[in-house]
């Protein structure tokens, strides 16, 4: 059975003879593209391919992935960060490394140059030039090292002149961007006037002196590229692609840009391609710098200083170390001193403890160790050392004993020897047994004082057997018959006995005394005989001759023990006959005598002369003589 | 804390203060010469709004005269809004700022502005017509009496310039 032909089915059959394969296809596309696996297929397929095809087009394929990629890697960090530290660790390593190799690298040549311009000449100019300009020692060296700079970047919205985006380089210095901007946009718009440009026309370059500003437009932000130094050509070009980069990822932003300077921090990275430099070209050194090596020297010059010096004061402590040691041992050595407390370290040392006054003074024994009195603080207190030497020591400060006495302390008995005055003996009799360190005294070795001195006073003057001496009262007392030499000895031998209080020598005579009277005797004995008037014969001549002789003898020997004197010649007569006659006569018997004598040799002064008559008128032969009597000189 | 910039201008006849109310206002890094040589000059000043944001404020001072050239026409390209600058001494000024508002308008479609009655510290010489100026400001004109000598009215005349821009950000 057929169905009758309605209107839809025969429009279908009409389809379906005319497009019958078209439509075949059609329901085939259909199927799909409402089959997601099927359509995953075929975009799988043509990926590749589309994305090769349009990254070779241009940059828009890597703006479009760029947030989802990012994204993605986010998310991926956040859910399994080991993951990701795996994936990049053999990326890590070598990067790192090549970091710090890189860094370390620039650091050496930073403090190679550095050392170079601190320690050059040109260094020392460029000082000088950052003095003087005010510009920091940092940017005036990078000046003279670079070619050129780009110190800023001003991105600059045309029209109203405001600042969109703002970059610069370490090395600028601050600077009021937005009014720099307003001020170039002031400046562009008026030259733009005053010349009457064509609307696309701008002004392009704006040079002062070592600087430059690189004008570079666009129809929504103007670039100005402040540059010191020699521009290179390609330098606009970059500015001219970076602008151009600008406005075809941030086209939007750009053309809305009200004001909001954040909204164009993406744009940060790209204006930064702009801040570009290149250094002059310098001949490659090689090695270390000489500058280097003269600050390596100091540093160890400095070193080798400061080695020496410490060096130098840790022997010195330990001298001063040594020292005091030597100090407080030869301290504690010393009889008399007792060291109770030391403090060793810091400026000074500081010593306390006993001392006998009767010691040795501690000052000594500094000197000995080679410290200063002002190096040492000592604290003595006083003690008695009841050491045997100490005790007689303060013995014989007490008892003050005579030189003539020596004592000594015998297994605790103080033994006086020598001599001493009964005065003494009894003083310290007393004085030793209230003193500590003496059980008793013992002064029966003692002899008197003036047997001290009779003993002393016989060795020094070895008296001959004639001469007593004795000692009484400390007076010495001499008598006897002695030589005048050994009698003028006595005084000065017994001069340095101080205990001698006197000499007594009333007693003792010479022997040239003893002579001298006798020969005296012997002249005054004698006379000459005249056997008529005036005349004498041969043999009162000789007798004459003898007492010459006798004279001469005791001349010599009254020199010798002085006792000056005269003679008086005693001419004589009897009374027999007249008065005048005779006693003119017993004056020639005198004169005779003095005439004869000082035919001798005898001296004419020595004489006096005297006259004697007899009184009864006898002859008497035995009258008829000149006798002699020695006078002493001033005696009569 | 983003800062917004905005650009304002300084119109008023010559001599009425202009940039003596800059410099009352901001220490500047150009020096006054470029008035002479190229018309203008531009500082920058943050002001500190009502609402506790900053607004940088990059001021145009443009060199005076009764009426703007074309270059000080193009000097006002952008500008967010401007100060009307007349000396309360001389009457003419304030006739010549009404003048260079109907030129600003003409050319930045009646952006917000303040009008600055300078030099009041010279109160003796007080010139302006009160009844005018009541009506100017019935007219929606701000007015801040300031003096570039004492100081008075030169930050508040800024400031009120400065809320107005913050209204229409």
């Amino acid at each position: 059975m057929t169905q009758p032909p309605t209107p839809d089915n025969a429009l279908n059959a009409l389809k379906s003879l005319l497009l019958g394969e078209e439509r075949h296809q059609l329901e085939e596309i259909n199927e799909r593209l409402e089959d997601p696996e099927l359509r995953s297929e075929d975009f799988a397929e043509v990926l590749p391919d589309a994305l090769r095809r349009s990254q070779e087009n241009g940059g828009d394929l890597v703006d479009a992935l760029e947030p989802p990629v990012t994204q993605c890697i986010q998310r991926s960090i956040n859910r399994d960060p080991d993951n990701f530290a795996n994936a990049l660790y053999p990326v890590m390593g070598p990067a790192i490394r090549q970091s710090i190799a890189h860094t370390l690298k620039s650091l050496v040549d930073n403090i190679n140059r550095s050392l170079e311009q601190s320690f050059s000449l040109q260094g020392l100019k460029w000082r000088l030039e950052a003095r003087r300009s005010g510009v920091p020692f940092a940017e005036v060296v990078v000046r003279h090292t670079l070619e050129f700079r780009v110190e800023q970047v001003f991105l600059i919205q045309p029209g109203s002149g405001l600042l969109m985006k703002h970059v610069q380089d370490e090395i600028a210095g601050e600077s009021d961007a937005d009014a720099i901007s307003g001020m170039l946009t002031a400046i562009t718009q008026f030259v733009k006037d005053a010349f009457q440009a064509e609307q696309h026309e701008g002004l392009e370059t704006v040079a002062l002196g070592d600087h430059t500003v690189l004008l570079v437009h666009g129809p929504h932000a103007y670039l100005a590229a402040v540059v010191r130094g020699v521009v290179p050509s390609e330098l606009r070009q970059q500015c001219q692609q970076v602008l151009e980069d600008l406005h075809r990822r941030f086209r939007a932003r750009l053309a809305e840009f009200d004001g909001d300077s954040a909204s164009l921090d993406p744009l940060v990275p790209r204006l930064q391609l702009c801040l570009q430099s290149r250094a002059r070209e310098t001949k490659e050194k090689k090695g270390l710098s000489p500058a280097l090596l003269i600050a390596i020297a100091i540093v160890l010059m400095l070193l080798a200083w400061f080695g020496w010096h410490t060096w130098q004061q840790h022997r010195e402590a330990e001298a001063w170390r040594d020292r005091q040691a030597q100090l407080v041992e030869s301290l504690d050595s010393e009889p008399g001193i007792i060291v109770t407390d030391v403090a060793y370290g810091g400026e000074k040392l500081q010593l306390r403890g006993l001392r006998d006054p009767l010691s040795r003074p501690a000052a000594d024994l500094l000197t000995a160790a080679g410290i200063a009195p002002d190096q040492v603080q000592m604290q003595w207190r006083s003690y008695h050392d009841l050491d045997p030497r100490f005790v007689l020591r303060r013995a014989r400060q007490k008892l003050s004993p005579p030189a003539t006495v020596s004592l000594d302390l015998e297994h605790g008995i103080l033994v006086a020897r020598g001599y001493a005055d009964h005065n003494w003996l009894q003083r310290a009799e007393l004085v030793a047994s209230a003193m500590t360190g003496i059980n008793a005294f013992d002064g029966t070795q003692l002899d008197s004082v003036d047997e001290y001195l009779r003993q002393e006073a016989s060795r020094r003057l070895s008296p001959p057997a004639e001469v007593e001496l004795r000692v009484e009262q400390r007076v010495a007392r001499l008598s006897g018959v002695a030589p005048a030499d050994w009698i003028d000895t006595i005084e000065p031998q017994l001069d340095s006995l101080p205990e001698l209080s006197g000499i007594d020598r009333r007693e003792l005579i010479s022997t040239e005394q003893i002579q001298f009277q006798q020969l005296r005797s012997r002249i005054e004995n004698a006379s000459v005989y005249f056997p008529e008037r005036s005349e004498l014969g041969q043999e009162q001549q000789d007798v004459l001759a003898h007492i010459a002789t006798d004279l001469r003898n005791l001349g010599a020997l009254g020199e010798r023990i002085q006792r000056p004197f005269g003679v008086l010649l005693i001419g004589s007569a009897d009374g027999f006959g007249p008065a005048t006659l005779n006693a003119q006569l017993a004056l020639e018997r005198a004169q005779q005598v003095r005439g004869q004598l000082v035919a001798l040799g005898l001296p004419e002064t020595l004489f006096q002369l005297q006259t004697r008559v007899g009184q009864l008128p006898i002859l008497d032969p035995n009258l008829r003589r000149t006798e002699f009597r020695i006078l002493p000189n001033g005696d009569e | 804390m983003t800062v917004l910039t905005r650009k304002i201008c300084m119109i008023g006849d010559f001599a009425v203060g202009k940039t003596s109310l800059v410099s009352r206002f901001v220490r500047s890094t150009f020096s006054s010469e470029y008035h002479t040589t190229i018309g203008v000059k531009v500082d920058s000043k943050l002001v500190h709004l009502s609402s506790g944001d900053d607004l940088k404020l990059i001021l145009w001072d443009i060199a005076g005269n009764d009426a703007l050239s074309t270059v000080e026409q193009t000097y006002l390209q952008g500008a967010a809004g401007f100060l009307l600058v007349a000396d309360s001494t001389r009457r003419e000024t304030l006739d010549s700022a009404i003048r260079l508002k109907q030129q600003a308008d003409k050319l930045l479609s009646e952006k917000p502005f303040v009008l600055v009655l300078n030099k009041v510290d010279l109160d003796t010489r007080y010139d302006l017509p009160t009844e005018r100026l009541a009506q100017l400001e019935s007219g929606g004109w701000s007015q801040v009496r300031g003096s570039a000598l004492s100081g008075e009215g030169v930050e508040q005349a800024f400031s009120k310039l400065g809320e107005k821009l913050a209204v229409i950000l």
